[in-house]
């Protein structure tokens, strides 16, 4: 067996509408090892949420199409895998923990039947069977057993997330990918389903795929960052590195728009200029150069290929080759 | 100075307007559906128009000689029980289903919108007298309530609207009512109020034109609708009476002889889903040209 | 569940009562002397006069209203003046076969209204989702009583002409298979009605969290779609289709008369010809009460299809 749980070889995926092509992930290479938490950032549209529904296969499609790239689970080729296939994996293998708790549960089935249903699917048990490993799960996540038989309307936005983590960990997969799990909560519940997922990962010993664009909930839980921008990665290392020793100039933009406390006086807040380009009119060249403090001329005509500046610390930018 | 401001005011007001009709219009020209049902709908009225010209014969002209006869080159639709031409009665019939449909439409659209507005704009207790009367009305199953009228008033083509008519009042005073609501709590009807506006003045200068996409819709709709409860009435022999072409009349004399005659009922009632066909093609544009949003 | 069912039982009082105001009135100004009806043209004056006062006609119009309001809470609805049988047992009579008839209607409707619509909705832009809305379209737009006509001359003349024997009836009542041409002809524009609302509610439904939730367990895309959608998708359904019930039952009153089937509807137009106003507005009392029912019934549906709205009933 190989070591490497997941790799996602030059990924790219393209909404295709009736305005023009969006190209929402470019050529993106990325690998995870069993029990390891990734930690994946970026801003809104970034095509972080277009990578993840694309390593299960779930882009709606239309308009949505993988349109190139490989992602190897255990060695293979989910690309290639029949949509059969694909369905014993999800939910099974591979969870997500989708950003909207209050959306993304069924309002129609109780809590129970829905986690039940997931193992039901995956372990060929009755409903029946199914519910009681659902009270099992939901001890797991800290909700009383006894409202499995409850609908999500009776739950509260912190305690539907910890349903939904019930639910996805319900198979014990492989890989849960978690899709910004806190950005629609409160601080106070943010705080509390990060404590149950980090107690989680290492009870069932799952890799993590975290996707967030808030730096404290990757510091919390992740152990590599990732830090995308416009459908590319930009930067990847150990998670130290790329706090204290991050090189790309969008990485850099990245920390200093976090206003530091201990030092009002000297440093102003410094956001990066502008905005992230339009996925429909992706730039020439590295898609950060027009916003770039370092951008060359060579910049806007070539794409800068991933460097290993430091072991495990890759980045992307002509800076460093 | 105040002059001047209004009519600056007042050009403002007509540009939006124009703008939001000619986007509305854009988006109804795309829709090949909604085109083709307004097409159908200007043709309809051309031969109701031309009736007399398009028709070869009269609609109450009898041929003795050709009873029962079926499509030919001379009655290209056939002839009835008494040697009328089919077609020829069919076509003087689209004046009568369409000013049907029409007329019954305003009838519902001018007392139910004001109602409706009436309700809105008054609110608590005639709100609720007025929308509570719709509602019995409502409790009564539409046609049955037609046919109730039209028993009370007698069988008559001008009975028949008047029923029909009143059949749509609610519908109206519903859609008005809560278009009316929203845009009561506008600030430009705040403003109508400091300027000394009389309740009449703003209701029909203010509320009822800010009202009009939905009402728009809701009338194509329900010409379509009318349409096709006052033919069925017709049918039962509570609307319009012997010797009229109305289409529903017509199809209801066709009863008679579907054994031996299948052109006299058949075909009226094609005429009746072409042109409720083609109502509904342009409400249906309409309503998704007018609010983008609802469309799927 | 229960005290809630009283609840809206009671709160459809005040609007049978006005129903009851405005039909009666209506009836009150209809032309033609009851009294005289029902003891026929040639009876002697001073008979229908004193007929009239024992039927209370020279009553004021609010006493008579009355009386009539107070026969009603003892099922009480007067006498046929055709007959002389009480409005009520005539109703009786005829009540069966209309609520076969719309049963069996509303069934058809609901069975190819839902499935043509999740074929639509599920095959959006498509060639099926173009022909089930423009079949739609047609059953929405066709009069059913021509329908009624189209199908009696394909199934019983042509089909006897072609084939020696009658496929449907196309008049009569009591057998399933006399039961199958009124129940599609009914049916049809209100399973046209259900699809365009099913395909809408679904795209709806369709692009909802948690319907990606059930994709990502692995869930097939059948039971994505028929049980984590379709449950959702129903509640407007059901709201809308049970609005338009009374679209249905005014349906029914052309559709018995054209496969002569003998219920309420038929009753009431031959008791207009004959200007029997009693049971014309016992007919129309019962109609809006079958109506309000129905209504009632989808209230109470909503909440098994829908647990949040339990929470109101308690």
């Amino acid at each position: 067996m190989s070591e490497k749980l997941l790799e996602i070889k030059d990924l790219h995926v393209h909404y295709e509408t009736d305005e023009g092509t969006a190209r929402a992930v470019n050529g993106i290479n990325l690998e995870l090892k069993p029990g390891e938490c990734l930690g994946l950032v970026g801003e809104t549209g970034a095509g972080k949420t277009t990578t993840a529904l694309g390593i299960l296969r779930l882009v709606p499609d239309p308009p949505g199409r993988i349109t190139g790239g490989e992602i190897l689970f255990r060695g293979e080729n989910l690309l290639n895998k029949k949509e059969r296939e694909m369905r014993r994996i999800r939910g099974n293998k591979i969870s997500m923990i989708f950003q909207d708790p209050m959306t993304s549960l069924n309002p129609v089935f109780s809590v129970g039947r829905q986690i039940a249903e997931n193992v039901s699917l995956h372990q060929n048990v009755s409903i029946k069977k199914g519910m009681s490993r659902a009270r099992e799960m939901l001890e797991l996540v800290e909700i009383p057993g006894s409202r499995v038989h409850d609908y999500p309307h009776e739950f509260s936005g912190g305690m539907r997330q910890r349903v939904l983590i019930a639910m996805a960990l319900a198979c014990n997969p492989a890989l849960l990918i978690a899709d910004e799990p806190t950005t629609a909560l409160d601080v106070t519940i943010q705080a509390q389903v990060m404590e149950i997922i980090k107690g989680l990962m290492k009870q069932i010993n799952t890799s993590l795929i975290m996707i967030t664009h808030d730096l404290g909930v990757v510091a919390e839980v992740s152990e590599r960052v990732a830090v995308m921008y416009a459908g590319q990665l930009v930067e990847i290392g150990p998670l130290r590195d790329i706090f204290t020793d991050h090189k790309h100039p969008y990485t850099i933009g990245l920390f200093g728009s976090i206003p530091d406390i201990d030092d009002r006086e000297s440093t102003r807040l410094t956001p990066t200029k502008g905005l992230m380009p339009d996925a429909m009119e992706l730039p020439e060249g590295c898609p950060f150069h027009p916003r770039c403090p370092e951008a060359m001329e060579k910049c806007s005509r070539e794409t800068p290929q991933s460097v290993e500046i430091k072991p495990g610390h890759f980045v992307s930018c002509f800076l460093f080759s | 100075m105040a002059t001047e401001a209004t009519t600056v005011k007042k050009a403002a007001v007509a540009r939006k307007q124009r703008t939001r009709f000619q986007e509305t219009w854009r988006r109804l020209r795309k829709n090949r559906w909604a085109l083709a049902g307004l097409t159908m709908i200007v043709l309809l009225g051309l031969v109701a128009i031309f009736a007399d010209f398009i028709a070869p014969y009269g609609y109450n002209e009898q041929n003795y000689f050709r009873i029962l006869e079926g499509p030919s080159r001379d009655n290209f639709l056939g002839t009835d029980n008494l040697g009328r031409d089919v077609f020829s009665r069919i076509v003087h019939g689209s004046r009568l289903s369409l000013s049907i449909g029409f007329i019954t439409t305003s009838i519902g659209l001018t007392v139910g919108g004001f109602l409706g507005a009436v309700a809105a704009f008054y609110g608590g207790r005639v709100d609720n007298l007025i929308m509570r009367f719709m509602d019995i009305i409502l409790a009564i199953p539409g046609f049955i309530f037609a046919i109730a009228l039209v028993s009370a008033l007698g069988p008559s083509l001008t009975n028949l609207m008047i029923a029909v008519g009143i059949n749509t009042i609610p519908y109206f005073a519903r859609i008005i009512r809560s278009s009316v609501m929203s845009t009561k709590e506008n600030e430009f009807i705040e403003a109508a109020r400091v300027i000394g506006s009389s309740d009449l003045w703003i209701i029909f200068k203010h509320l009822i034109p800010n009202s009009l996409a939905p009402i728009l819709v809701q009338a194509t709709l329900r010409i379509g609708d009318t349409i096709i409860i006052a033919s069925g009435l017709s049918f039962l022999g509570l609307g319009a009476q012997p010797p009229l072409p109305e289409w529903g009349a017509l199809l209801s004399a066709g009863r008679g002889y579907l054994r031996v005659a299948w052109w006299m009922a058949t075909f009226p009632g094609v005429a009746i889903m072409v042109t409720v066909l083609a109502f509904n093609l342009l409400g249906d544009g309409l309503r998704d040209a007018l609010d983008p949003r609802l469309k799927n | 569940m229960l005290k809630y069912i009283v609840k809206r039982l009671i709160s459809m009082v005040p609007v049978i009562i006005g129903v009851t105001f405005v039909v009666f009135a209506i009836m009150h100004f209809t032309p033609g002397d009851p009294a005289t009806l029902l003891l026929g043209e040639e009876a002697p004056p001073a008979e229908v006069e004193r007929m009239r006062e024992r039927m209370g006609l020279n009553d004021p119009f609010l006493v008579q209203y009355g009386n009539f309001l107070f026969g009603l809470f003892r099922l009480d609805l007067g006498f046929s003046l055709t007959t002389g049988r009480p409005v009520f047992n005539e109703i009786a009579n005829r009540l069966p076969a209309t609520i076969q008839l719309a049963a069996a209607a509303i069934l058809v409707a609901i069975f190819i209204g839902v499935i043509m619509g999740i074929i639509a909705s599920t095959r959006q832009y498509t060639v099926f989702d173009g022909g089930a809305m423009f079949v739609a379209l047609l059953g929405v737009s066709m009069p059913n009583f021509w329908l009624g006509l189209m199908m009696i001359l394909v199934f019983s003349v042509f089909w006897n002409n072609t084939f020696g024997y009658v496929l449907f009836p196309s008049s009569g009542f009591g057998t399933l298979r006399h039961l199958v041409m009124p129940a599609i002809v009914l049916g049809t524009a209100h399973a046209a009605f259900i699809t365009r609302i099913t395909r809408s509610s679904m795209l709806e439904v369709l692009r909802q969290d948690y319907i990606r939730t059930a994709r990502s367990k692995g869930l097939n895309e059948r039971v994505v779609v028929y049980l984590h959608a379709l449950r959702n998708a129903l509640m407007p359904v059901v709201t809308m289709a049970g609005l338009r019930f009374g679209v249905l039952l005014g349906g029914s009153v052309v559709t018995e008369q054209i496969f002569a089937i003998p219920g309420m509807g038929r009753l009431l137009v031959e008791s207009v010809r004959s200007q029997n106003y009693t049971l014309v507005q016992g007919i129309i009392l019962t109609y809006a009460i079958i109506f309000s029912l129905v209504n009632l019934a989808v209230d109470l549906l909503y909440a098994a299809i829908d647990p949040r709205i339990q929470v109101q009933y308690k």
